[in-house]
């Protein structure tokens, strides 16, 4: 029996090691939003995504895991008398920042296909970021070049004149897993 | 600290070889809040959960287990979070010390468990996978509280540590009560 009773001791011991050095990791999921708006406004955008100066991004850069989910919430103001078609695409941020719509849809890689905007006076689309998933797609580029911290977007409307169609902003929303344990 | 890791210790000693039965086997289920940790995505949840107990070894207690864990949606000041809330399936086997099958009376112990975790998510599911099913491992303490030969209550936190795909870890604390009931003995 006090043999039985010691062996239990160590075991008991060795589990509540287990817990106090589970206490003081560090790993974890962390949220990064950023929010922008366009350069230029006329069916052509574009926008440094740059997420490296993020307080959250610069205290675990060198142990990041995963990129987990990217997703975005965007709002877009149609006041043509026609449907717009909308196009976003990305880019390395070391590569040459495109001034045309041939260059980028040459180059990059687009991320939302074809998303049809309703029109109308003071027509406001608002995508959540909820609503988001449903649009993207090629996420592995996504993840990969969020995971550099710096990529371009390009963003592409069709139809209409151009004139009365505006993205009037966005915010791209990160989750990361960082951490070594 | 040590002070009250060595009295837990003793009270697990002393409460569990002092009325343990022998080998038994019994079946339990439990309720509770999942507390994630370091886990900005996620907020606090429920858990439940069902187990088996065989108690083959006096006062070790051997538990296959699963639980289901349902996660709240963050809310944030920079956007609007309109996606639902994680979900997580834990299998896996825990071993307690302590809290013997058919003891009667008050029964603290400690439990540790490996298990596999499977977080997913179906706001993102469809376009980001979320890495399936990872090993991972679970710590904590837990009180029992023998009502008769047949049934106990029981109470327990723990921490459970899932790998992530990459390197880290998924981290959260599962406060839960339940109620167990024992097959054969007395």
């Amino acid at each position: 029996m006090r043999k039985n009773r010691c062996t239990s001791g160590i075991l008991g011991l060795a589990v509540l090691s287990l817990v106090i050095v589970g206490c003081h990791l560090v790993s974890g999921t962390f949220v990064i939003v950023e929010s922008f708006s366009f350069t230029t406004q006329t069916g052509f955008y574009r926008y440094e995504v740059d997420i490296t100066d993020e307080e959250k991004w610069e205290d675990h850069k060198d142990d990041i895991s995963r990129i987990n989910v990217v997703g975005f919430e965007l709002w877009i103001t149609n006041n043509e008398s026609v449907d717009v078609t909308f196009n976003a695409y990305i880019d390395d941020a070391d590569a040459t920042f495109y001034s045309t719509y041939a260059e980028v849809d040459a180059n990059a890689t687009k991320i939302i296909d074809d998303l049809t905007l309703a029109a109308g006076p003071g027509m406001v689309t608002h995508i959540t970021y909820a609503q988001s998933f449903n649009y993207l797609r090629n996420v592995g580029e996504l993840k990969r070049l969020t995971k550099e911290g710096r990529f371009h977007c390009y963003c592409v409307s069709d139809g209409g004149t151009y004139s009365a169609f505006i993205v009037d902003s966005g915010k791209v929303i990160i989750t990361f897993s960082a951490g070594g344990i | 600290m040590k002070k009250l890791y060595a009295v837990f210790s003793l009270l697990i000693l002393f409460s569990a070889t002092g009325h343990a039965r022998g080998p038994g086997f019994g079946v339990g289920f439990s309720v509770g809040v999942d507390l994630p940790a370091i886990q900005q995505d996620k907020s606090k949840g429920s858990v439940f959960g069902f187990k088996a107990r065989f108690e083959i070894i006096p006062t070790i207690v051997f538990e296959p287990n699963i639980s289901f864990s349902n996660y709240g949606s963050p809310e944030f000041d920079e956007f609007e979070n309109d996606i639902e809330g994680s979900k997580m399936t834990a299998y896996g086997l825990d071993v307690t010390l302590g809290n013997s099958i058919g003891a009667m009376g008050f029964k603290p112990y400690m439990v540790a468990g490996i298990a596999m975790y499977n977080h997913s998510n179906e706001s993102t599911g469809d376009v980001y996978d979320t890495g399936g099913a990872r090993v991972g491992w679970s710590a904590g303490l837990g009180i029992g509280l023998g009502l008769s030969p047949r049934f106990d209550l029981d109470a327990r936190g723990k921490i459970n540590v899932a790998t992530s795909e990459g390197g880290g870890s998924k981290k959260s604390l599962a406060l839960t009560g339940g109620l167990n009931y024992y097959f054969g003995g007395n």
